[in-house]
């Protein structure tokens, strides 16, 4: 009946020795802190005091994961509060951004957020863009390279020679035939909710392709059915984009459509996508309470080569984000020392 | 038969007291009284019903299953909402208080004891009979007091500190009697308190209520259906049927004089010896004055068509026994108060179960006497019989043989 | 009562005796219990059935009445008609964006108290020398619960310890335990507050139903509007989910609380007040306990589901290391949210058996009493509580030791020392490839089959029935299983889902996990069964069901996918192995409840093993076994919008839809759809099943 006195007895009991070595604790950890680096001018890690602590959103997927870390770490290095905070649906960060002034999104792809940008950017202004990443993104139907090349070493036949021109497609509309689509060729897309955003049932219309799209109902999902089609040397065409460890670590090549043109996106969609570009998004009111933070998230830009190493690194080391972004930075301070902020001149 | 009391003289008193269960109960009253016959829907747990409780009294309230007895012991306190007629208790009516007047009435004057005990699991036994003080806010000292003696009382010293789920059921019944007890409520409710134990246990507890009834003097209103229950304990007798009185009246007029062939079933099986007083089956028996010549006693004898007669002093104390044979034998002029042999005597409320010792002992009859001492009658063997076994209408044959 | 979860359905059926009413209370008396399973007996065993004049004549008129429907919707069309087509998700969404705009008053302070109380308890907690904080939960787990819960708690934190999931561990129990205080509290005022009112009660056990039949991803995007990503976000869903069982066992608990203890307490003059709390509130205690321990349950199955809205964590782990396709991360992670969900389970579950005092009460007999009595007491006082005493001084001179030492203060048990270090990754991983390489070919034989053969033609089949025929038929079977009420509400859900544009997602949804559940239904059975007749088995299967229950959902729908591909065959898979549990474990529960007496009295006659079940223990355990496939039924339906993640079609996937899309219109008109479903289906259901009961002549007309 009484069992919680016991609990409660105990944690009384102990609760004076816990203040006692908890407080002793605290003081000599946060003393134990990232070191600022001797080679900042130390105005800007006083400024970023003063502007008090950032977020960053890590949206969860690698590259996001690596941007949101590194600028984490290197606005600590500058002598600056910042942390990560995970947001695994993107969609959630517009709202979280709106609503907060110290939340950064460091990777937002503007061809996902169409909407987004029209409402948040251009219509309530509640988020800002603060410049693009370098990288170079892509985004389209793929196929694994196998499936036009063959690979001898493994005995795959090339099963398709004529991609990745898309002409070829409805001439291999079988080999990626399955029973939910009957006779005609399998597109395998994310969620469901990415058909009509990308226009591909328009696409196969209007291309005249011998081919269904299909939802593999999530981004894990249609990772993982590319997983297990290259692994079992088989043909699969599904949607795909770079950076993403999936294009890092399986050798994919990119279906060639009529080249993008705004006429066509959003009409017939008889085309390509146009090349996303890689946003740094924050509140509205970031800029103006964070300016010194600004100043850095708008100069950061990772490239391509370094961006595509880390992510094989984190691949292969199964290490989370922290540890292989702390070796980048410390084995490239001339990388990152370009983006140093200029400290307002008024504080 | 026991009349109707007035208000003052009652400790509880019904008065058309109704409890309907259905969509509409005041509308199924009023078309009853109304004579309309009764409405479709409804079941009258309770109908009409009337009797009064005087203080000091073992009521009984025996019926079977869906009698309507429960219901009516919960609507005197109102467990159950009546739905019409007066209650009352103490000179108040129940059904008209304010809820602070009646939970009054419920921490200071009444007390109820239930089938299943009713206790508190997650309360000491301790706590269980201190409960009704704790809500009256006696401080703990004095309650806890209280409820040790009251446990005392009930046999239960040393239980104190366990929990309910420690206990028999015959303890735990205990428990929620001293639980009653210790409020020192005017009037006591059982509803089928002894119900749920086995025989032997039952018969303990019953035991020790009469007990504890002959110490506290206090009211008891019982519920049971058990018609040996009824017949033990009761001062008096309500027999419900259908929401109805059937019968009212002591354990032996039910037992002697059931109204119908459903109280006779009830009744046909149940042991005599204890409810049956002396004095019911007692024969008339010649009483000769002690100074009554034996000559004037043999003429009354013959007189009367008897053999023997009792022989009782100015008062109608009786003194001794004597038989013609014997007064045959003195002298005529003798006065029959130096020839009578002793009698035993017998109070007439004993029962026949007290008198079977002594009409066993000797040969003679046994002399019946009231609460005076006065002779009112004689009990023997053959009487003692007849009246054990239910003989139809012993007292009659029981003329005629002695006759 | 609709939707319910398996944890609510067992316990009702296994520890609540139903309530009775007084004025019957007395008539049930008259026939015992024992008379009654005879009779029940006699009329199994004599296989009688009772009379049906009217039979052939009612069968006919049903006959009719199809055709007409039949003809009538052969006119009218196939599809639900686009131009009743209502936009609610647009009104919602508007109504919704007006109270995020206007409403911020009401809801930003208590986001901001929230999160006041997550970041402080994190900080507590951070800043606690880790081995102390370990220390401390093993020393209260000893105490409350003794050495077997503190012995598996040690196993729990070494485990998350050496696959370095320390930190992510302590962010999950603080969600979890802000959550599941908040949800008893709130929980525990509702369930009072609604016993104490006819017509509230009323409101919140609907209340309670839509909150455990609409699904969660429908609100998660309004959620993170409202209160932001992170951590608050995730505290509010999780309270969302966690709060009903709470509070209908707080319901329950108070309603089942025996009417003599009530009528004691009333008799001795206790008010209102007086009542609940010396009465109600402690003999509901086991109740509402039962109701605390499935409510973490279910804050610890909404880990990953927070996660999808920025909850750090196992669950984010989980989530996390799926995505990329890390399945040992992930069975890691996995593991670790199932262990501490047994060690949860076991704390808040516990049988209280013992009756012993507190120690405060003991404490107070010991100061008052003087004289002989008290070395005895002293002594009893310490054998009774010397494991808290124990705990203590262990504790006491543990913090000690740990703050003088620095090595252990400041040990950091995020990354475990190199041999203790414990990884699933290679060998999961391997195992996945091993299924995918050898078995794959195997099974995609058996996933074209079953697709090609069974789902492609059901789904034909289901959208082939036009939508006036669905609409009459369910009608008039609510109509003969419920009434008019019945029929209105059947008539009114199913309407609701045409209006929505619902319709052909409903269809589907409701025809794979139809599918399910007879896949379950055929599985399970027999298992049950079996199960049933030998404690061995039970002892074997039970724990296997309480992993299967435990283990995040999503842990195995992303591998499933490694080794059968995306689609509605994955999708029936993974719906098979969530729905399975309670079928197995109420069969089997409801094979052994049969009265021991009844299953002796056919064992007299010379009943056969399998003429036992059939001709007693079946029809006797017929409900319960009805409300495991209820179960079964709303769990697959719930589960449309998890295989809605692996390509599964139907109203899943229209909600995913918006949740990917942002689109909170077509998120709410999906999440309603799938709501008013799962209450018809269930309606059905339960009707059929009291139909069943009443012809079983087992419920007292």
């Amino acid at each position: 009946m009484k069992n919680h006195y016991r609990a409660a007895s105990i944690t009384g009991i102990v609760s004076l020795a816990i203040i006692l070595s908890g407080c002793g604790a605290a003081s000599e950890r946060s003393a134990q802190g990232p070191q600022v680096d001797a080679s900042i001018a130390p105005e800007i890690g006083t400024a970023l005091q003063k502007e008090g602590p950032v977020q960053i959103i890590d949206q969860d997927f690698l590259s996001a994961s690596i941007h949101a870390e590194m600028m984490a770490q290197l606005l600590e290095k500058m002598g600056g509060e910042a942390s990560t905070l995970k947001i695994a649906d993107i969609n959630s960060t517009w709202p979280a951004m709106a609503k907060a002034d110290n939340l950064v999104n460091p990777e937002a792809w503007d061809i996902f957020f169409g909407p987004q940008i029209e409402e948040y950017v251009e219509k309530e202004k509640s988020v800002v863009q603060l410049g693009t990443l370098s990288i170079t993104a892509e985004e389209g139907w793929y196929v694994p390279t196998y499936v036009i090349k063959g690979d001898p070493e493994r005995g795959i036949e090339p099963a398709c020679p004529g991609l990745p021109d898309w002409k070829a497609l409805n001439d291999c509309a079988h080999i990626f035939a399955s029973p939910e689509t009957g006779g005609k060729g399998k597109y395998l897309t994310g969620p469901a909710g990415w058909i009509d955003y990308y226009g591909d049932a328009q696409r196969i219309e209007n291309l005249g392709l011998n081919y269904e799209v299909v939802a593999a109902g999530s981004e894990a999902a249609l990772v993982a059915e590319i997983k297990r089609a290259y692994d079992r040397g088989e043909p699969l065409l599904s949607l795909m984009w770079s950076p993403h460890f999936v294009t890092q670590k399986y050798d994919l090549t990119r279906i060639e459509f009529p080249p993008y043109t705004k006429e066509c996106w959003g009409t017939t969609f008889a085309c390509g996508w146009q090349d996303p570009s890689l946003l740094k998004l924050a509140g509205s009111e970031f800029p103006e309470k964070h300016p010194t933070a600004a100043d850095f998230v708008s100069k950061f830009s990772l490239s391509d080569d370094d961006l595509g190493a880390l992510m094989v690194e984190m691949e292969e080391s199964q290490d989370a984000a922290d540890v292989v972004v702390k070796k980048w930075i410390d084995e490239n301070p001339d990388v990152w020392s370009q983006w140093l902020p200029s400290v307002p001149s008024e504080s | 038969m026991s009349k109707a009391l007035t208000a003052d003289e009652a400790i509880v008193s019904c008065r058309n007291l109704w409890k309907v269960y259905g969509p509409d109960p005041h509308r199924y009253v009023s078309a009853h009284n109304a004579g309309v016959g009764a409405l479709d829907g409804h079941t009258a747990a309770v109908r009409d019903l009337t009797f009064d409780v005087r203080p000091g009294e073992k009521l009984v309230v025996m019926g079977l299953s869906g009698s309507g007895k429960s219901t009516l012991i919960r609507c005197l306190t109102r467990l159950v909402e009546p739905t019409s007629g007066e209650v009352i208790i103490g000179g108040r009516d129940v059904t008209k208080m304010e809820p602070a007047e009646l939970r009054g009435l419920r921490r200071d004057e009444c007390s109820m004891v239930f089938q299943h005990f009713g206790l508190f699991g997650h309360r000491t036994v301790l706590q269980n009979a201190a409960y009704g003080l704790e809500i009256k806010g006696v401080s703990r000292k004095e309650r806890e007091q209280r409820a040790r003696d009251v446990l005392d009382t009930v046999g239960l010293s040393g239980w104190e500190n366990r929990y309910p789920s420690e206990l028999s059921g015959g303890m735990k019944q205990r428990v929620g009697l001293a639980r009653a007890l210790a409020s020192d409520p005017q009037i006591l409710f059982f509803d089928e308190p002894f119900s749920a134990l086995d025989p032997l246990i039952r018969r303990d507890l019953q035991d020790e209520l009469l007990r504890l009834a002959k110490d506290i003097k206090k009211t008891f209103i019982f519920i049971t259906h058990d018609m040996a229950e009824a017949l033990k304990l009761g001062d008096r007798i309500i027999i419900m049927k259908d929401g109805q009185i059937v019968q009212v009246g002591t354990p032996e007029e039910i037992l002697l004089h059931p109204v119908d062939d459903y109280v006779r079933r009830f009744t046909a099986d149940a042991s005599r010896a204890h409810i049956v007083r002396v004095g019911t089956v007692a024969s008339e028996s010649k009483s000769i004055s002690v100074e009554t010549s034996a000559f004037d006693a043999v003429k009354v004898l013959d007189d009367s068509g008897n053999d023997s007669a009792i022989i009782v002093d100015s008062h109608g104390r009786p003194l001794g026994y004597i038989n013609r044979s014997k007064l045959l034998s003195v002298g005529h002029n003798d006065p029959v108060g130096s020839l009578h042999v002793p009698v035993p005597i017998i109070s007439s409320d004993r029962t026949l179960h007290d008198a079977t010792n002594l009409v066993m002992d000797g040969n003679n009859p046994v002399a019946v006497i009231d609460s005076e001492g006065r002779l009112v009658g004689v009990v023997d063997t053959r009487l003692l019989l007849a009246a054990l076994v239910d003989l139809p209408d012993h007292r009659k044959e029981f003329a005629d043989l002695s006759r | 009562m609709a939707a319910v979860s398996s944890f609510r359905i067992m316990t009702t059926v296994t520890k609540i005796a139903p309530e009775q009413e007084t004025p019957r209370a007395e008539m049930q008396e008259v026939e015992t219990k024992k008379s009654r399973t005879r009779r029940e007996l006699n009329h199994v065993v004599s296989g009688l059935k009772p009379p049906y004049s009217s039979r052939a004549r009612r069968v006919a008129l049903y006959l009719g009445l199809l055709v007409a429907v039949l003809s009538v919707s052969s006119v009218v069309g196939q599809q639900f008609p686009t131009s009743f087509r209502v936009p609610f998700g647009s009104a919602t969404e508007a109504v919704f964006e007006w109270g995020v705009d206007h409403l911020a008053w009401l809801y930003e302070p208590v986001a901001e108290s929230l999160e006041d109380v997550l970041v402080s308890m994190q900080f507590m907690l951070v800043d606690l020398p880790a081995p102390l904080l370990a220390l401390l939960l093993i020393g209260i787990a000893y105490a409350r619960c003794g050495p077997l819960i503190a012995g598996l708690l040690t196993v729990a934190l070494g485990f998350v310890i050496s696959v370095g999931l320390w930190d992510e561990t302590l962010q999950t129990l603080v969600l979890m335990v802000v959550a599941v205080v908040i949800a008893v509290i709130l929980g525990i005022l509702i369930g009072v507050a609604a016993q104490m009112n006819r017509r509230f009660e009323a409101f919140v056990l609907i209340a309670l139903d839509a909150m455990q039949t609409f699904p969660v991803f429908a609100y998660l995007v309004p959620i993170v509007f409202i209160f932001g990503p992170g951590n608050t976000g995730a505290l509010i869903v999780t309270i969302i989910w966690a709060l009903p069982p709470v509070t209908r066992m707080t319901i329950l608990g108070i309603k089942t609380v025996p009417s003599e203890s009530i009528e004691a307490a009333t008799s001795c003059g206790s008010t209102g007040w007086q009542i609940l709390r010396n009465v109600q509130i402690p003999l509901a205690r086991p109740s509402i306990m039962a109701g605390v321990n499935q409510t973490v349950m279910f804050a610890m199955s909404m880990a990953i589901v927070a996660a999808m809205i920025g909850a750090g964590g196992l669950g984010q782990s989980v989530w996390g290391s799926l995505t990329r396709l890390a399945f040992g991360q992930a069975l890691e992670a996995g593991i670790a949210l199932v262990l501490f969900a047994i060690v949860l389970d076991r704390v808040t579950g516990q049988g209280k058996k013992s009756t012993g005092h507190g120690l405060f009460s003991d404490f107070r007999t010991l100061v008052t009493t003087t004289g002989a009595e008290r070395p005895a007491l002293v002594k009893r006082a310490f054998q009774q509580h010397r494991r808290t005493i124990l705990t203590a001084a262990v504790l006491f001179a543990g913090t000690i030791y740990i703050s003088m030492v620095p090595a252990l203060r400041f040990a950091n048990f995020e990354t475990p020392p190199e041999s203790l270090r414990l990884s699933f990754a290679d060998p999961v991983d391997q195992a996945v490839d091993w299924l995918n390489l050898n078995l794959g070919f195997i099974l995609d034989v058996v996933v074209d089959g079953i697709q090609g053969y069974v789902l492609n033609g059901v789904t034909a089949l289901l959208l082939a029935i036009p939508w006036p025929t669905v609409f009459f038929v369910v009608v008039g079977a609510s109509l003969l299983l419920r009434g008019i009420r019945g029929a209105a509400l059947a008539a009114a859900g199913l309407l609701g889902i045409g209006v929505l544009g619902m319709w052909e997602a409903a269809a589907i949804t409701l025809g794979i996990a139809g599918a399910a559940v007879l896949v379950a239904l055929f599985i399970g059975l027999p298992i049950g069964a079996v199960m049933s007749r030998s404690i061995k088995l039970e002892r074997t299967i039970r724990p296997v069901l309480d992993v299967m229950q435990t283990l995040p959902v999503f842990l195995f729908v992303i591998p499933i996918v490694v080794v059968l591909g995306t689609g509605a065959v994955a999708g029936l898979l993974a719906t098979v192995l969530y729905c399975l549990p309670p079928v197995i474990r109420l069969t089997n529960v409801a094979l052994r409840g049969v009265d021991s007496e009844t299953v002796e009295a056919a064992t007299s006659t010379g009943a056969t093993v399998w003429q036992l079940l059939r001709t007693v223990k079946i029809p006797l355990g017929m409900p319960t076994i009805m409300i495991g496939i209820n179960q079964a039924i709303i769990l697959s339906l719930a589960m449309a919008v998890v295989s809605a993640f692996i390509g599964t079609p139907g109203l899943g996937q229209a909600l995913l839809t918006g949740v990917v899309t942002a689109r909170l219109d077509l998120g709410i008109e999906a999440g309603v759809a799938m709501f008013l479903l799962a209450v018809v289906v269930d309606r059905l259901v339960t009707g059929v099943n009291r139909k069943i009961q009443a012809h079983s002549h087992l419920v007292p007309a």
